[in-house]
């Protein structure tokens, strides 16, 4: 039987054999929303664990009876936009234009894995909060209220971020010939 | 409702959060709308394609190393914890025989004094020129004439054995304080070091160690 997020969170205050259940538990999304994020399997692996570290740290300041989920994701979107700054200051990565431009047209692309990685560096030449409303929508799949939690915004002012971020989306994809026919 | 407004609400449409009125003025629009419907067109592609980008899993042996993690950099936080708290005792004692020391030193010079206070005190209740005894009421309140003013010339005036003895008596006020503080946050937090204690014997069961290469 599957028990509650609260009922592990309560039993890793005493035990962190507990934590490691919640860490599987959210292992996938917590790493997928980084990965698509910063783009790297390996950085986003370590910061993935830099996120689950610092929740464990963390929590003995976690307020008992809320909801675990979005406050993971918190930190999530925390430690990866602040790597994400630290990197573009040291601009030792840039995903530009150059990036997107030399993507494949359409008819050259193939279904499948191809595919996704393609959508993936285009999501990458995104600024990087447009990039995350789009990922915590579209590969993790959080409602509003969710996502309004995790950014800790306003539910209105997700639903703004969330639509400009798909016209940009969508105007970049357009450019690449993947919009209207 | 103009293109615009329905621009907006195309978003929220598509992702089943609009309210059902919502939702009816924004079909009855777009019934009537051929650019609206085509921004439509256009969104619904976009979100197909971002719903390829799909879910991910992390990598094999995530959670183990997460897990090692833990162990390995909570373990010298215990040490550094137990070695603040040895410090902190060490202290503590200094401070507390520093206190006994100067109350014992001290003490005994102003109990002299004023058992010599007291002792005059009795003298003069007597009468000179009566052998019969002297009230006990008078007696009683020329004793404690003379004690508050003992105390008084103490807090007013302390002199060397007077600070000495001060000094003491703070010095063991606050290691009493300190303990009791102590007492109080270890209690509150006595489930969170039992497992702190007994993790630094554990093995972490079968979460293991980080996988090599």
């Amino acid at each position: 039987m599957i028990q509650p997020d609260e009922t592990c969170l309560e039993a890793a205050r005493r035990d962190p054999e507990a934590f490691g259940e919640l860490v599987r538990r959210y292992q996938d999304k917590i790493f997928g929303f980084v990965y698509r994020m910063v783009g790297d399997g390996e950085e986003a692996k370590d910061l993935a664990q830099e996120t689950f570290l610092r929740a464990f740290k963390a929590l003995p300041r976690f307020r008992a009876g809320a909801p675990f989920s979005p406050w993971l994701y918190r930190i999530a979107i925390n430690t990866t936009l602040n790597f994400l700054r630290g990197r573009r200051q040291m601009a030792h990565w840039e995903v530009d234009a150059e990036m997107a431009s030399a993507l494949p047209s359409p008819e050259r692309i193939v279904e499948g894995r191809e595919t996704a990685s393609l959508l993936a560096a285009i999501l990458l030449t995104l600024p990087e909060h447009y990039r995350a409303v789009l990922v915590l929508r579209h590969v993790n799949e959080l409602s509003y209220q969710e996502m309004a939690r995790a950014l800790d915004l306003p539910v209105s002012t997700v639903k703004v971020r969330l639509f400009r971020a798909r016209e940009m989306m969508q105007r970049r994809l357009q450019e690449k010939g993947w919009g209207r026919e | 409702m103009d293109c615009s407004t329905a621009r907006e609400l195309l978003h929220p449409y598509e992702d089943g959060a609009l309210q059902p009125w919502e939702r009816a003025e924004l079909e009855g629009h777009l019934e009537g709308c051929g650019l609206c419907q085509r921004e439509l067109e256009d969104l619904r592609r976009t979100l197909w394609l971002l719903g390829r980008l799909g879910p991910m899993s992390a990598p094999r042996g995530f959670a183990d190393e997460v897990m090692a993690r833990i162990a390995t950099e909570e373990a010298p936080m215990r040490a550094l914890s137990r070695r603040g708290e040895r410090a902190l005792g060490g202290g503590l004692l200094l401070a507390a025989l520093l206190g006994l020391f100067l109350l014992f030193q001290t003490g005994e010079k102003l109990a002299q004094t004023a058992a010599s206070q007291v002792q005059s005190a009795v003298q003069g209740a007597l009468p000179v020129e009566s052998p019969s005894p002297a009230e006990p009421g008078i007696l009683l309140a020329e004793m404690e004439d003379r004690w508050v003013a003992f105390l008084e010339s103490l807090t007013e005036s302390p002199g060397t054995e007077g600070l000495g003895f001060i000094l003491g008596a703070c010095l063991l006020l606050m290691v009493g304080g300190v303990f009791l503080a102590h007492l109080i946050v270890t209690g509150a937090t006595a489930s969170r070091s039992v497992w702190l204690a007994g993790a630094s014997n554990r093995t972490w069961g079968n979460w293991g160690v980080p996988p090599k290469g």
